[in-house]
């Protein structure tokens, strides 16, 4: 009797050492050297991404492209996931460049896209928006295209909205907030806390490109969507950043009781 | 000074009855707050559909909506029960500490 007891003391020893440091958020840091598959992952990701922007067209836009977000979950979630569980394996500091960096850099949807004046590319996120352009080719026929430089797409909706429930953040704090969420979640302590915020942030990137497809599907269709669904897309994304901030306030507090001791 | 491991469990439920309390009052805020926003989502759906602006047709894109908003209350609860966690666990550790070094007469832990 006495061996089983203390079998399960050590069980138990076991189990509680290892909720610690599972809790605690525990990360063992390499000082390896630029990681090369990340990198590889990285450059087919752009490849990926700058593929499916050419073969969307803005005539092939319908409702079932705007509910269909295979793209965003076969591609970008599948990249986004890899990167993630590379970078925890591997560590967080291997390359030269910070990860969220080299993320929005390797990702920048269309590389020969001029950049606006005043444009600030920390403070642009460039994954997940999308907006159509319209450019005629030689025939002169109208050619859409798909861009992720949601800034001016989203102003001009913001300006149009009427009731919306979201309405204290502009989109430049909104995309702001969002780079800063992803590179905490990205940055020195990832943990369990991190990957929970991470999944936020993709509920959070889901829903704006949601928006920007759907309103994509309007304009292609000479319409534009109505207050009412912008209120139901604006509530959508208000959901996920307010979930974003609580965590991150309740983290932030929990943490620095810890470190008070 | 020996331990009593009565007592030293009593202390720990205590603690973690104390934590839970505290995020309990702290949470329920937001989590009523999510909870009205699925349920406003979800009449604001109606109200699309009375006015024929959700239809089978781009049924799936309102349907996607309401499993995210359901996701995304699921990641915040599990966000918060890790924290929950953490703090629970930090206090055990504080009261074990305490515990084991003043029994001892010396740092221990």
């Amino acid at each position: 009797m006495k061996n089983i007891g203390q079998h399960k003391t050590a069980v138990w020893l076991l189990a509680v050492l290892l909720l610690v440091a599972t809790a605690s958020g525990c990360t063992v840091k390499f000082a390896s050297d630029y990681d090369e598959v990340f990198d590889k992952q990285l450059a087919s990701f752009q490849k990926q991404y700058n593929d499916f922007l050419i073969k969307v067209a803005v005539d092939r836009l319908k409702y079932c492209d705007a509910a269909s977000t295979e793209f965003y979950d076969g591609v970008v979630l599948k990249n986004m996931r890899f990167l993630v569980t590379r970078a925890y394996v591997q560590g967080m500091h291997t390359a030269k460049t910070p990860l969220p960096k080299l993320i929005t850099q390797k990702c920048k949807p269309t590389p020969k896209a001029p950049a606006k004046p005043g444009d600030d590319q920390d403070k642009t996120l460039k994954l997940c928006p999308l907006r159509v352009t319209t450019k005629k080719d030689k025939s002169g026929k109208p050619k859409g295209i798909l861009t992720p430089d949601y800034k001016a797409e989203f102003a001009e909706i913001w300006k149009r909205r009427q009731d919306m429930v979201f309405g204290p953040y502009d989109l430049e704090v909104l995309a702001c907030r969002c780079n800063q969420s992803f590179s905490q979640a990205l940055g020195d302590a990832l943990d369990d806390v991190s990957l929970v915020t991470l999944c936020q942030l993709h509920l959070l990137w889901k829903s704006l490109y949601r928006l920007a497809l759907d309103h994509a599907v309007a304009s292609a269709n000479g319409k534009t969507l109505h207050s009412r669904q912008l209120a139901v897309h604006s509530r959508q994304v208000g959901s996920f950043f307010q979930n974003l901030m609580f965590l991150e306030k309740e983290k932030k507090a929990a943490r620095s009781i810890g470190k008070d001791k | 000074m020996s331990i009593d491991p009565v007592a030293l469990a009593n202390e720990m439920l205590e603690a973690a009855k104390d934590i839970l309390a505290g995020d309990w009052s702290n949470h329920q805020g937001v989590l009523a707050a999510q909870s009205a926003a699925i349920a406003a989502q979800a009449v604001e759906i109606e109200s699309l559909a009375a006015q024929g602006l959700v239809t089978e047709d781009n049924a799936e894109v309102y349907r996607g909506m309401i499993r995210d908003l359901v996701n995304g209350l699921k990641w915040l609860l599990v966000g918060l029960a890790i924290l929950t966690i953490e703090k629970i666990i930090n206090a055990f550790l504080d009261i074990l500490k305490a515990a084991l070094n003043t029994a001892l007469g010396w740092g221990f832990l």
